[in-house]
C-alpha cells in the first residue's frame, strides 16, 4: 500500500478484497482502513445504512447497550425536520429537512406506509451513487448490521474483513439514528482522546486490512511518511472532537460547528462575517482550490483525553491562508496546490488535543458543551465509554436555523468588507436593487476588460468617449441628462422636444414617452428637482415647434433646371422639335373619335363622363375642351355625369366657358354617380331618376329611358380603373358607341379595350393638339329650337367657337353643300310645314314632314327622318364661276397650317393642308364667297375658308354658278333683329404650340438628367 | 371675383411648389386646403345628390313599404359606422359583407363580359389582321401569366424548390413584358406630371399677359 497516495490515485482507499468494481482498482479510493479490526469485530450491526452516506453504522439505535445512549429520544433526529409538522396519514415521518434521513428512523417502522418517502430515498440514493461513481469512490461497503448488538463500536463498513462487498448500502437500511450511540460509542479507529495532543505518527496502510482502527489513527503509533496525509487529516493530537460544540451560537451548520463560547477570536475572524449558511464554512480569503478542502479535516486532531472536555476551541474551521501560517493552538489551513502538499498532515500536529470526555452516562451532553474534536477523537478508542456527546437535540432544533444552510450569500464570500460603490456612481444607484442584490453589487462585479482585449472599433469608441466633454450643455431644457443629475459621463443626448410626431429631423416625444420620462425622473428621486419634470409638463401643454428648412440641393437643382426648360419655350427660346401633325392617321383610334363626334347631329344627346379630378385637370382639361367644343359645334347636347364629384364640377366649368349655351337646354349637368362600378350599373338601369335633376337640384327636363337614348358616350378618364368601369359595366349592355379621352398614365393599359367595347381613344396633350387643329375653322351648326314656322326666314345662329383664327364666327353655313357647280335638282316642296318641337321634349319624339333632297354628287351626312325638322330652304345662290382669263392667287393668312377640304364646308373631310404664307391658285368660290377652291403647288385641289386667304389682287370677278342647298333648323322664336356681333371667344388651347415645345424640351432635359445621374452612380459604384 | 380666384390659384400653386425646399407649413396649408375643399365638396354633393333624394323617395314618402326599403341602407350605413370602434366593430361585418359581396359580383360580371370575352374575341379576330402584332400580344399575355405561376416546381438535390427550366424561361420572357409595361407606365406618369406643370405655367402666363 505504501506510497500509493503519492501517486495521487487514492488507490489506498480501496479495499483489497473488492472485486466488483470495474474501474481501475488502483484509482479507486479504499476506505478499508475505516473498517474495524476483525479481531475486535464490531458488533453485528444492522444491515441498514446509517448516516448520510450510510457509513456510520455506529450511529445505531441508541437503545443498544454498547452505545450508551440514554434514551431513544435523545437520539431522535426528528429535530432536523419541522417540529410542527406531523406526518401525513399513511406516511412516515419525514426525517431531516429533505425527509431523506430515513436511516435515522426506527428500523422497525414499516416503510411501506411511506411510498413517497421511499421513492425519494431511492432517488437520492441513485444520485449519491452516481456522484460517487463519478468521483471514483467505491461504496460497495458492507451494509452495517445494526441489529447485531454485539457489533463493536467500529462501524461494520470500517471493518474490512467482515465487509460483504456484495451488500449494498441503502438508505432503507439505515436505522433510526440513536444519538446515544453517537455519544457512547467510540469507534476503535479513532484514537482515544487524551489530554495532550499526540501527533499521529504515521499511517500504516497495512492497517487497511484490519478491522480495528488503523494504527495511524491511534495515538501511540509512530508516524511514518506514508501516514502524512492521514496525519494531516486527523492530526496527531488526541483531541476530542465535539461535533456539537457551539450549538448555541450560530445559525446553520456553522453554528453547529462553531460556538461563540468555544471559538476563539481567530476562528471567528476567519469565518464569514454573517456566519450564516454553508458559506460560513468558507472563508473568502481562503484558497478555493480543491486542495484546501482537505484542510477541513486537519482540525481533527487526536482525541482529547478523557479528562478534558472537548471544545471547539481546538477546532479551527478557518481556511484563511493567513491563519494557516499563524501558529495557533489550531493549525491554520495550509493552502496547497498539489496532492503532495496535501499529504502533509503536519497541520494536524498543531491541533491541540481536546479531551474527549468519555461518559457512560446516557444522557447526551449539553449542546454547548459538545466538541467535535473530542467527539471524533473519542470514536477511535474502541471503548464504549468514549464520549458520544450527549446532545440535547431539542435545543439544537431550536437553535439551528436550517434555512441558513441554504442561504448562500456569495457576496460575503467575495469580500467581508462593506460594499463600496463605484466612483462616480450616483447615490440613487445604491438604492436600486435587483431582487436582494443591490445594483451596486452587480456593477461592482462587472470588471472592465483590459484594453488589449478590445477590438479596434471599441478602442475607437472608447477614445471618442474620453474625448467627449461631459459638461456639454444641451440646448433643450428637456434633455434626458437632467433626469439623471449625477450621471455626468453620459453622452449629450439628441435634442428632444415633446410634441406631435411630424416629418422633421428633431426628436419628438409622444405623450406616452413623456410619461415614461416622468416615471424615470421619479425613480431617479427627482421629486425635489421639479425642473425637468415641470418643464416636460409645460412643454406638453405648449409645444414649441421649430421650423427648419433643409434644402436638398440635388432635388432643388433638378427642379430648377426643369422649370427653366419648360418656361423658355414660352418666350420663343428652345423651341425644338416639330409640332404634332394636323391630321390623325386614317382609321386610327384618334380619327375614329373625331369621326364619331363629327357624325353627331344637332340635338342629339351625348353622355359625357368626366372621370378625373383636380390633380389631373391640367392634363385632361384640354382633352375635355376639344371634345366638348366639338360636340357643341355639332349641335349635340352633352349630358355631363361622373363617378367623381370633382369631375362633374370641372366638366361643367369647361362647358360654361363656351358662350352662347343655355344650361339645361344646350347642355346638362347630370348628377354624381356614387358607388363606382355598382353605381354605373345602377345608372344604366335607373337613367331617368339620375338625370332628372342637375347638380344644383334643378330639373333638367330629360326623360331618358335607357342608354340607347344617347347618340354617343364620351369618357374622359385619368385612371385605368375609371375607364375600365365604363368599358365593363356600360359597354356590354348598350349599342351606343363609346369613345374615350385618357391621360398618358392610363394609355398603355387601355389599348386592350380598343375594338373590344371602345371605338376610339385620344391620349394626352398631343392628340388634343391635333384635335384642336382639326377643330380650327370648324363652324357650329344651328342648334335645335323649340318652335319653328315655315314663313319665317330661317335664321342661323352659330355657337361661338374658341378658335384663334375665326374672327367672325357668325356664319350661316349649311352643313351639307354640293361640292360641284352642277345644277341642283329640285328641292322639296316649300310648302312643307315643319313640325314644331315643344321645348323640353326629346328630339326622338319629333316627326318630320318633309325632307329636302340634296342633289349632290356626293352623299351628304344622312339625317334620320324621324328626328329631324327641315324647313323649306331659301332661294339657292349659285356659286360664282371662275374667270378663266384671270388667275387669282392668294396666300394663306394663318398662324398655322390650314386644312384643305373636299367641299365648301367644315363638314367635308380634309384632303390636305397648306402652310401659312403659301401661295395658292384660287379656282372658284361658292355662292356666298365664303369658301374658295384652290390649287396647291403639289396640284392638290380643295376648298379653303375664305377668311384664311389674302388675295393678291383685291379685285374679284366672280360669277355665281349652281345652286347650293341649305339645311338648317328654325328656332322656336327667331329674333327679329340682326344679332349683335359676337365678340371673339377665348382660345381653345392658349399657348398651344409653346406648350408643346415646352413638353418636348422638358422631356429631353428630364431624360438627360436621369441618364447623367445613373451614369454617375454607376461610375461611383464602380470605383 | 375672377381676380381673387386668380390670385388664390397663383398663390396655391407657389405653395405647392415650395415643397422643393422641403416640407413646410405653406405646402401643408395648400395640401390641407385641397383635401378639405375636396372632402367638403364631395360630402355636399353626396348629401344633396344621393342621400336627400333617396330619403325623399323612400323614407319621407310615408308609405310603409318605401320606408322599409329606405331604412335598409340606412341601417347598413349605421352598422358600418361601428367599424370605427375596436370593440363594436363586429357589428358592421354584416353590412360590410353585403357591400363586398355585391361589389364583387358586379365586378366579376363586368370583368367577364367587358374584359375577358371581348379580349378573347379580339385576339381571335386579330389573326385575320396583323399576325405579328397578334403573336406578340399572345406571347406577352401567356408568358406574363406564367411568370406568376408557381405550380410546376421541383426539388433540387440541395433541397431547394425551384421551377422547371421551361417555366423559368417562359417566366423570364413574361418578366420582360412586365418590366416593359411598368417602364411605359412610369414614363407616362412623368409625361402626365410634366403636362400638368406646363399647363400651370401656361395658365400663369395667360393670366399675366391677358391671353
Amino acid at each position: 500500500m505504501g506510497n500509493d497516495f503519492d501517486n495521487d490515485d487514492l488507490s489506498w482507499l480501496r479495499r483489497p478484497n473488492d472485486q466488483d468494481d470495474d474501474s481501475n482498482q488502483d484509482e479507486q479510493p479504499d476506505l478499508d482502513w475505516l473498517i474495524g479490526d476483525q479481531g475486535n469485530a464490531p458488533k453485528q450491526r444492522d444491515e441498514k445504512r446509517l448516516g448520510v452516506t450510510g457509513e456510520l453504522p455506529w450511529l445505531r439505535d441508541r437503545d443498544s447497550d454498547d452505545q450508551g445512549v440514554t434514551s431513544e429520544e435523545d437520539l431522535n433526529f426528528d429535530w432536523m425536520s419541522d417540529p410542527t409538522s406531523e406526518p401525513k396519514q399513511g406516511e412516515q415521518r419525514r426525517l431531516g429537512v429533505t425527509g431523506q434521513l430515513n436511516w435515522l428512523q426506527d428500523p422497525t417502522e414499516a416503510t411501506e406506509e411511506a411510498p413517497q418517502v421511499n421513492a425519494r430515498k431511492s432517488a437520492i440514493e441513485e444520485q449519491i451513487e452516481a456522484a460517487e461513481r463519478a468521483a471514483g469512490v467505491n461504496r460497495n461497503i458492507e451494509t452495517p448490521n445494526f441489529d447485531d448488538e454485539e457489533t463493536s463500536a467500529l462501524p461494520s463498513w470500517l471493518q474490512g474483513a467482515e465487509a460483504d462487498p456484495e451488500d449494498d448500502l441503502t438508505l432503507d437500511d439505515a436505522p433510526e439514528f440513536n444519538f446515544e450511540d453517537l455519544v457512547s460509542e467510540n469507534p476503535d479507529w479513532l484514537p482515544t482522546p487524551t489530554a495532550t495532543n499526540t501527533p499521529v505518527e504515521s499511517f500504516n496502510f497495512d492497517d487497511l486490512d484490519v478491522a480495528e482502527t488503523p494504527d495511524w489513527l491511534r495515538v501511540d503509533r509512530a508516524s511514518t511518511d506514508d501516514d502524512d496525509f492521514f496525519n494531516d487529516l486527523f492530526g496527531d493530537q488526541a483531541d476530542e472532537v465535539d461535533l456539537f460544540a457551539g450549538q448555541s451560537s450560530g445559525t446553520g451548520l456553522t453554528g453547529l460547528l462553531n460556538a461563540d463560547d468555544v471559538l476563539d477570536e481567530s476562528d471567528e475572524a476567519a469565518l464569514a462575517p454573517s456566519g450564516t449558511g454553508l458559506t460560513g464554512l468558507l472563508n473568502p480569503d481562503a484558497s478555493t482550490e480543491l486542495d484546501s478542502d482537505f484542510d477541513l479535516f486537519k482540525d481533527f486532531g487526536d482525541p482529547a483525553s478523557e479528562d478534558e472536555e472537548p471544545s471547539f476551541d481546538d477546532f479551527d474551521w478557518s481556511f484563511s491562508e493567513d491563519q494557516l501560517e499563524t501558529p495557533s493552538p489550531v493549525q491554520p489551513v495550509r493552502s496547497s496546490s498539489s496532492m503532495d502538499e496535501l499529504d502533509d498532515l503536519g497541520w494536524l500536529e498543531s491541533l491541540e488535543a481536546a479531551p474527549v470526555t468519555a461518559s457512560s452516562s446516557k444522557t447526551p451532553p449539553k449542546a454547548d458543551s459538545i466538541d467535535v474534536d473530542s467527539f471524533l477523537a473519542s470514536l477511535g478508542t474502541g471503548s464504549g465509554n468514549e464520549i458520544i456527546p450527549q446532545v440535547d437535540f431539542d435545543d439544537l432544533a431550536n437553535t439551528i436555523d436550517f434555512e441558513d444552510l441554504f442561504n448562500d450569500d456569495f457576496d460575503q464570500l467575495q469580500s467581508p468588507q462593506e460594499e463600496t460603490p463605484l466612483p462616480l456612481a450616483p447615490d440613487w444607484l445604491a438604492n436600486v436593487s435587483v431582487g436582494e442584490v443591490s445594483a451596486s453589487a452587480i456593477v461592482r462585479k462587472q470588471q472592465d476588460r483590459p484594453l488589449e482585449d478590445l477590438s479596434d472599433r471599441l478602442l475607437a469608441l472608447r477614445e471618442e468617449g474620453l474625448n467627449l466633454n461631459p459638461t456639454e450643455t444641451v440646448e433643450n431644457d428637456l434633455a434626458l441628462a437632467n433626469l439623471i443629475p449625477d450621471l455626468t459621463d453620459a453622452l449629450p443626448p439628441a435634442p428632444i422636444q415633446p410634441g406631435t410626431l411630424s416629418i422633421t429631423n428633431q426628436l419628438k416625444l409622444t405623450p406616452e414617452q413623456i410619461k415614461n420620462a416622468q416615471l424615470l425622473a421619479g425613480i431617479a428621486s427627482l421629486a425635489g428637482d421639479a425642473i425637468g419634470v415641470e418643464a416636460l409638463r409645460e412643454s406638453v401643454a405648449k409645444p414649441r415647434p421649430r421650423l427648419r428648412l433643409q434644402l436638398k440641393i440635388g432635388r432643388l437643382l433638378i427642379a430648377v433646371v426643369v422649370l427653366i426648360a419648360v418656361i423658355l419655350p414660352f418666350f420663343g427660346i428652345g423651341q425644338i422639335g416639330e409640332l404634332p401633325p394636323g391630321l390623325f392617321p386614317t382609321n386610327s383610334p384618334e380619327q375614329r373619335v373625331f369621326d364619331q363626334i363629327d357624325r353627331l347631329q344637332p340635338g342629339q344627346l351625348v353622355l359625357f363622363a368626366a372621370e378625373y379630378g383636380a390633380t389631373s385637370a391640367g392634363d385632361l382639361n384640354t382633352v375635355s375642351d376639344v371634345l366638348l367644343n366639338h360636340i357643341v359645334l355639332r349641335g349635340a347636347r352633352p349630358v355631363i355625369v361622373s363617378t367623381n364629384p370633382i369631375g362633374v364640377l370641372l366638366a361643367s366649368e369647361r362647358v360654361t366657358r363656351i358662350t352662347g349655351l343655355t344650361p339645361n337646354t344646350d347642355y346638362y349637368i347630370g348628377g354624381y354617380i356614387a358607388g363606382e362600378s355598382i353605381g354605373l350599373r345602377d345608372f344604366s338601369e335607373n337613367l331617368r331618376q339620375l338625370t332628372s335633376n342637375d347638380l344644383q337640384g334643378q330639373s333638367t327636363g330629360l326623360a331618358l329611358n335607357s342608354l340607347d337614348d344617347f347618340a354617343l358616350i364620351v369618357v374622359v378618364a385619368e385612371r385605368l380603373e375609371s375607364a375600365r368601369n365604363w368599358a365593363e359595366q356600360i359597354a356590354p349592355i348598350t349599342n351606343v358607341p363609346i369613345t374615350m379621352g385618357i391621360s398618358y398614365s392610363a394609355s398603355p393599359l387601355i389599348m386592350p379595350y380598343l375594338n373590344a367595347g371602345i371605338d376610339g381613344v385620344i391620349i394626352g396633350y398631343e392628340d388634343a393638339f391635333t384635335y384642336s387643329v382639326l377643330l380650327e375653322g370648324l363652324e357650329g351648326v344651328d342648334r335645335p329650337t323649340e318652335e319653328a314656322t315655315a314663313s319665317e326666314t330661317p335664321t342661323v345662329e352659330t355657337p361661338i367657337l374658341a378658335t384663334p383664327i375665326v374672327e367672325t364666327p357668325t356664319l350661316a353655313t349649311p352643313i351639307a353643300e354640293t361640292p360641284t357647280a352642277t345644277p341642283i335638282p329640285t328641292l322639296a316642296s316649300p310648302t312643307a310645314q315643319p313640325t314644331t318641337i315643344a321645348t323640353g321634349e326629346s328630339i326622338a319624339t319629333a316627326t318630320v314632314d318633309a325632307i329636302i333632297i340634296i342633289a349632290t354628287e356626293e352623299v351628304t351626312p344622312t339625317l334620320t327622318p324621324e328626328n329631324t325638322v327641315i324647313p323649306p330652304s331659301p332661294t339657292p345662290i349659285p356659286p360664282t364661276p371662275t374667270d378663266a382669263a384671270t388667275e387669282t392667287f392668294a396666300r394663306v393668312n394663318a398662324s398655322q397650317a390650314v386644312n384643305v377640304r373636299e367641299g365648301a364646308g367644315l363638314g367635308f373631310r380634309p384632303v390636305g393642308s397648306v402652310q401659312p404664307g403659301e401661295r395658292v391658285l384660287v379656282l372658284e368660290a361658292n355662292s356666298d364667297q365664303t369658301w374658295y377652291r384652290v390649287r396647291l403647288a403639289n396640284d392638290l385641289e380643295g376648298w379653303i375658308l375664305g377668311t384664311l386667304l389674302d388675295f393678291e389682287d383685291d379685285s374679284t370677278n366672280w360669277d355665281d354658278e349652281g345652286q347650293t342647298v341649305y339645311i338648317s333648323f328654325i328656332r322656336q322664336s327667331p329674333p327679329t333683329s340682326t344679332p349683335a356681333p359676337i365678340a371673339s371667344a377665348p382660345e381653345l388651347i392658349p399657348y398651344r404650340e409653346e406648350r408643346w415645345y415646352a413638353m418636348t424640351l422638358g422631356i429631353s432635359v428630364i431624360v438627360l438628367i436621369i441618364a447623367v445621374v445613373n451614369i454617375f452612380n454607376l461610375i461611383r459604384r464602380g470605383r | 371675383m375672377e381676380g381673387i380666384a386668380l390670385i388664390a390659384s397663383f398663390a396655391l400653386t407657389l405653395m405647392i411648389l415650395s415643397y422643393l425646399l422641403g416640407d413646410n407649413p405653406l405646402y401643408r396649408l395648400a395640401v390641407y386646403t385641397l383635401i378639405g375643399l375636396t372632402a367638403g365638396f364631395i360630402t355636399i354633393v353626396t348629401v344633396e345628390s344621393v342621400l336627400i333624394p333617396w330619403f325623399e323617395s323612400t323614407v319621407l314618402t310615408g308609405q310603409p313599404i318605401n320606408i322599409g326599403i329606405g331604412l335598409i341602407p340606412v341601417l347598413f350605413g349605421v352598422l358600418l359606422l361601428f367599424k370605427t370602434s375596436p370593440r363594436l366593430g363586429q357589428a358592421g361585418n354584416l353590412a360590410l359583407a353585403f357591400l363586398v359581396g355585391v361589389g364583387a359580383a358586379v365586378a366579376l360580371v363586368g370583368i367577364v363580359t367587358g374584359t375577358l370575352i371581348p379580349l378573347t374575341l379580339t385576339i381571335g379576330d386579330a389573326f385575320t389582321g396583323n399576325l405579328l402584332n397578334t403573336l406578340i400580344v399572345f406571347i406577352g399575355v401567356i408568358t406574363s401569366l406564367i411568370y406568376f405561376q408557381y405550380a410546376l416546381v421541383r426539388k433540387t438535390p440541395q433541397g431547394t424548390v425551384e421551377r422547371t427550366p421551361l417555366m423559368k424561361t417562359l417566366g423570364g420572357i413574361g418578366f420582360g413584358f412586365i418590366i416593359t409595361t411598368l417602364g411605359a407606365l412610369y414614363a407616362a406618369a412623368i409625361l402626365t406630371s410634366l403636362t400638368i406643370l406646363i399647363e400651370r405655367i401656361g395658365f400663369w402666363l395667360t393670366q399675366l399677359t391677358g391671353g
